[in-house]
């Protein structure tokens, strides 16, 4: 009896493809550019997303590296990035961030939270005006100034501020999570304006020392993205 | 098809914040001051990979090809990797004589690294990404799956 057989296939197979398809229209499809300087955590946050977790630290990204598509979850909300590009953070590539700033409508900028402790060190030495800035704020400052044309006339409308490696920073036992959150805040006022301001950027923080830390980081960014996408 | 004399064009290394990355192109050393200089081999980089035919990952490192343009990233020590590219790949040599170049330009920027893992990195870089490989491991693929198919439906056919 080989006719029931057929149908029952067809009548599988027809339930296989509305079910990835739905699965497909549950997943929310993004285009996001992940920027930032030298270790600043691009590709740890990346490979994170694609569940390539490297224990013992990964080696600096220097010829980029394309994804077509990367899948991943966050929280109980599915995504997937098209065509995210790893870039290096290296000064001299920072003009090549240009292309993915501009094609995405979310941008990830990542800052490390040892340049934000030794920045804030730096201006404790000379309270009574601009001390010598450290080059690790200098690089921050300079690569927000450059991305801000590249949001202003590109598809971006969201940028995600990301500060990274919390683990790092002295300043998060001292003050305890809410304050130091609010501090970071507050340290960072001068890059979001350079960003383009409260409108356009969000401010989160944590750590990528452990898969869990980075999920719990991919989470709040995440949690940024669909908030902003509701507005 | 090879046909030029393989060039060495860029040896690349970046160490993170802490210290400036080691770029030599086309011959001459980069100071960290010569960003413009610089980004050009971030240009290289990105031209190379975006039309890359094959972009693969090995125990020698990452191979990627465009044409005859090679781009090999081989793991040199804690977290560095060193950035190669050869162009106009061809000739018998080829591997030793621009590895060998190579761990000269790297000695002289303070790091140790043998010619022969170079060597390897490149030799076995352009083997794993010669055109067609994937079309060919397709077809063969395929080619087993229908003699499997051929042998389970050959029988079934004798018996009727």
């Amino acid at each position: 009896m080989p006719i029931p057989i057929i149908i029952y296939a067809g009548i599988a197979a027809a339930g296989a493809v509305g079910a990835a398809v739905a699965a497909r229209k549950w997943r929310r499809s993004l285009r996001i550019a992940v920027l930032g300087v030298n270790d600043s955590g691009k590709s740890t946050l990346i490979d994170f997303w694609r569940g390539e977790w490297v224990e013992e630290g990964r080696a600096h990204t220097q010829a980029k590296r394309n994804f077509d598509r990367i899948k991943t979850v966050a929280g109980d909300r599915r995504f997937v990035f098209r065509k995210l590009a790893d870039l290096s953070g290296d000064e001299s590539d920072w003009a090549e961030w240009k292309g993915p700033a501009e094609a995405s409508a979310v941008v990830l900028y990542l800052v490390r939270a040892v340049d934000l402790v030794d920045e804030e060190r730096a201006a404790d030495l000379h309270p009574d005006g601009y001390g010598p800035f450290t080059k690790g704020w200098e690089r921050i400052e300079d690569s927000a100034g450059l991305i801000r044309p590249w949001l202003d006339g590109g598809r971006a409308k969201l940028c995600v501020l990301t500060v990274t490696w919390c683990d790092q920073d002295p300043r998060q036992a001292e003050l305890g999570e809410d304050a130091y959150r609010k501090h970071l805040a507050g340290q960072l006022e001068p890059i979001v304006l350079k960003l383009g301001g409260t409108g356009r950027v969000r401010v989160v923080a944590g750590s990528l020392e452990s898969p869990a830390s980075a999920g719990a980081l991919s989470d709040r960014i995440m949690d940024q993205i669909v908030a902003w996408e509701r507005t | 098809m090879t046909t030029g004399k393989a060039r060495l064009r860029v040896v690349y290394l970046e160490f993170g914040a802490a210290r400036p990355a080691l770029a030599w192109h086309d011959g001459r050393s980069l100071d960290p001051g010569r960003t413009g200089e610089r980004a050009r081999i971030h240009q290289l980089f990105n031209q190379i990979v975006d039309r890359a035919a094959a972009d693969t990952s090995g125990p020698h490192g990452r191979a990627v090809r465009h044409a005859e343009t090679l781009l090999v990233e081989v793991p040199v020590g804690d977290r560095l990797l060193v950035t190669i590219v050869v162009s106009a790949v061809g000739g018998s040599d080829w591997p030793t004589r621009c590895a060998t170049q190579a761990a000269e330009i790297l000695r002289a920027g303070d790091l140790d690294v043998e010619p022969a893992t170079l060597s390897e990195a490149l030799a076995d870089g352009w083997r794993t990404t010669r055109p067609f490989r994937r079309v060919a491991a397709l077809r063969s693929r395929l080619g087993g799956w229908l003699r499997r198919l051929f042998r389970a439906v050959a029988p079934a056919r004798g018996h009727r």
